[in-house]
């Protein structure tokens, strides 16, 4: 990226989306603080359960027909508040400003139209453009996919294309107007590992050549590692740790992202036992009050149990929810 | 002398597909030739991409599905022609667990339930005290609680739900247990707990796994040997060691370098291979790769690769070290 400007396309302060059901609110999002810099890539990463998926759903205004609301916070895009704003204007943006790529390429594709009319639905929904135009644009953005045989695909259907080709596919979708963000939702958890990296391999590419900023969710601190610049940890529907990818690998300061980091295989390591975070994520109807990860920290203390941290900041815009950094606590300070 | 559990000799199985009513018929050939031994109280590995055929080789196995041809050997027993009822007789020495541990659980049934099936089905155990106490001590093994007997498998999150699974597959204690896919719908801190499990598991009873995985660093850290499938069959088969340090095959090489590594700061070196999988109904001439392999020679479109030993425990199937 040539110019390298420091500003945040996408501000989330505060995000909580509940989800109203018979058997009670289930908070799944619970005040997510999370920031993304123009050009840049962000992970989300957490486990099922954590809210990864219901954040992401909720900027792109995809609650609707569930019991899921966004009760508080702000999402601030380029400057917009796009929280409150009418189902009416939220299309406009979807597609057009935000694009989405899902886990599934093959559940999200429409499998009865040709692939060249699903992305050109795309470009004359949100621009004034003739159908040939729309065609020309479609085959450009497949070209950049490398997709091989782009011409001969746009007349093609779903069912006719290998899983990577379809995540490609999905990809030239969310890229074709040119949006400000682009989440990715688990892209390539559905692919082969051989799959995996050629679509990795791709999105670094287009990141490169494009810029376009990513909010990129998954729960694979591998393909975290290979492809984001800053690193959001989701647990219970918190972030407990954000920051540097590189500062997070090499110094995560939260019990909960050491234990995911120590609880993974990595190749070429040859260890007797792994180690590994007791216990399971709590239910959602039963949260442990105090901080939610308490109950399976090793290191909690008794304010933990009692009150939920604040983040604590640590250089370059590291912070970490953990009262282990308070001294006033009992933590060992920063 | 290690001693060999089970033995497959030039394993085949082909699904017949017609295309419309008076089309030739097809053959799918979902495990092609795979010979193969699997020595007591090792870990053996199978990896390989979607579609490779290693669940449909772990199902033969067990003989839920019939092989086509070749022949299958538990200790010194070939039970490749066995009928339904004889096979209860090996398969008390050969369990299975399944990938999803929300599909492989009876919902209907509570967990004492479903553990004691094996007991009657062996006629283990008639008394219900006798299987009350066998259940108990079941659970425990698999760190569950005893009270947990009485539930239903929905009240169970999926990494207790695989425990339930794991301790259905004991429950006849079988020797050689082949675990499809264990680990792979569990979250990553989840993941950790039941290779652990399995691990202890492996020491206190000396058991034998074959260990079906797509994860390479999963696989890495629990086998002992492990197998690369591609379309059906073997291409490197060696101990985990000179496998995963000195891949041989241009498609272990490929897939060992498309893992991606939790570590921002690691240098890659890629080998990104072209295009997906070959169906199996089509499978290329020669050596099966050489549509995607980087070093494809002349010879490797036409002639099918033979086993090259490199080592006493390392075997790979290229022209490349012929």
């Amino acid at each position: 990226m040539a110019e390298h400007k420091e500003k945040n396309i996408l501000e989330i302060k505060n995000l909580c989306t509940y989800f109203f059901t018979d058997s009670g609110t289930i908070k799944s999002v619970d005040g997510v603080d999370i920031t993304l810099k123009e050009g840049s890539t962000l992970g989300i990463v957490g486990e099922s359960g954590s809210g990864k998926s219901v954040t992401a759903l909720s900027i792109m205004g995809l609650l609707m027909g569930t019991t899921g609301k966004v009760v508080d916070g702000k999402i601030i895009l380029d400057g917009d508040d796009i929280s409150h704003i009418t189902p009416e204007q939220q299309r406009k943006l979807r597609g057009n400003q935000i694009a989405m790529i899902f886990q599934e390429p093959m559940t999200s594709l429409n499998p009865v139209m040709k692939i060249g009319n699903q992305i050109m639905e795309v470009i004359l929904l949100h621009q004034k453009v003739t159908k040939a135009q729309a065609r020309q644009m479609t085959l450009e953005i497949l070209k950049k996919t490398d997709i091989p045989r782009a011409e001969r695909i746009m007349d093609e259907y779903p069912f006719q294309l290998s899983g990577g080709q379809r995540q490609r596919v999905m990809i030239a979708m969310g890229l074709v107007c040119n949006p400000k963000i682009l989440i990715a939702d688990e892209p390539t958890t559905a692919l082969d590992v051989t799959i995996q990296a050629q679509i990795l391999d791709l999105m670094n590419h287009l990141k490169k050549t494009i810029g376009t900023s990513t909010i990129f969710v998954t729960h694979n601190l591998g393909v975290v590692a290979e492809i984001c610049d800053e690193v959001a940890v989701m647990y219970c529907g918190r972030v407990v740790e954000a920051g540097d990818v590189y500062r997070i690998f090499a110094e995560p300061k939260h019990p909960y992202t050491k234990g995911l980091l120590a609880s993974i295989p990595k190749l070429g390591e040859h260890v007797e036992r792994l180690d590994c975070i007791p216990g399971n994520v709590p239910n959602p109807k039963f949260m442990p009050a105090g901080c939610k990860f308490a109950p399976r920290c090793a290191e909690a203390m008794d304010i933990c149990h009692e009150k939920e941290p604040e983040f604590y900041e640590f250089e370059n815009g590291h912070k970490s929810k953990c009262w282990l950094y308070d001294k006033k606590e009992g933590g060992v300070g920063r | 002398m290690k001693k060999v559990l089970l033995h497959m000799d030039h394993l085949k199985l082909y699904y017949p597909v017609r295309k419309g009513v008076f089309g030739k018929i097809k053959y799918v050939k979902a495990v092609d030739d795979v010979s193969l031994d699997i020595y007591e109280g090792e870990v053996f590995g199978i990896v390989g991409e979607s579609g490779c055929g290693k669940s449909t080789l772990g199902k033969v196995i067990c003989k839920l599905i019939p092989p086509t041809a070749g022949e299958l050997h538990y200790e010194d027993e070939d039970y490749t022609g066995y009928s339904q009822k004889q096979m209860i007789k090996i398969r008390k020495n050969m369990q299975m667990i399944f990938q999803d541990p929300y599909a492989s659980l009876n919902p209907r049934m509570s967990i004492r339930d479903i553990i004691a099936e094996p007991l009657h089905i062996h006629s283990l155990a008639s008394d219900p005290k006798e299987i009350d106490r066998r259940v108990v001590s079941l659970l425990q093994k698999v760190g569950l609680d005893t009270y947990h007997a009485n539930r239903y498998p929905h009240e169970f999150s999926g990494g207790q739900r695989q425990r339930i699974g794991i301790a259905r597959a004991l429950a006849v204690e079988p020797k050689l247990i082949i675990a499809d896919e264990p680990v792979s719908a569990l979250d990553v801190s989840i993941q950790s707990q039941v290779l652990n499990l399995l691990n202890d598991l492996k020491k206190d009873l000396a058991l034998t796994y074959l260990f079906i995985s797509h994860d390479l660093s999963v696989v890495e850290h629990i086998c002992d040997r492990v197998g690369v499938m591609y379309l059906g069959d073997f291409v490197e088969v060696g101990d985990k060691y000179s496998l995963y340090s000195e891949p041989k095959h241009p498609y272990t090489k490929a897939l060992l370098s498309a893992v991606p590594v939790p570590d921002p700061t690691a240098k890659r070196e890629r080998v990104i291979l072209e295009g997906s999988i070959p169906s199996a109904l089509n499978p290329p001439t020669g050596c099966k790769f050489h549509t995607r392999c980087p070093n494809c020679m002349e010879r490797c479109k036409n002639e099918t690769p033979k086993r090259t030993m490199l080592s006493d425990t390392h075997v790979v199937y290229c022209h490349l070290y012929d």
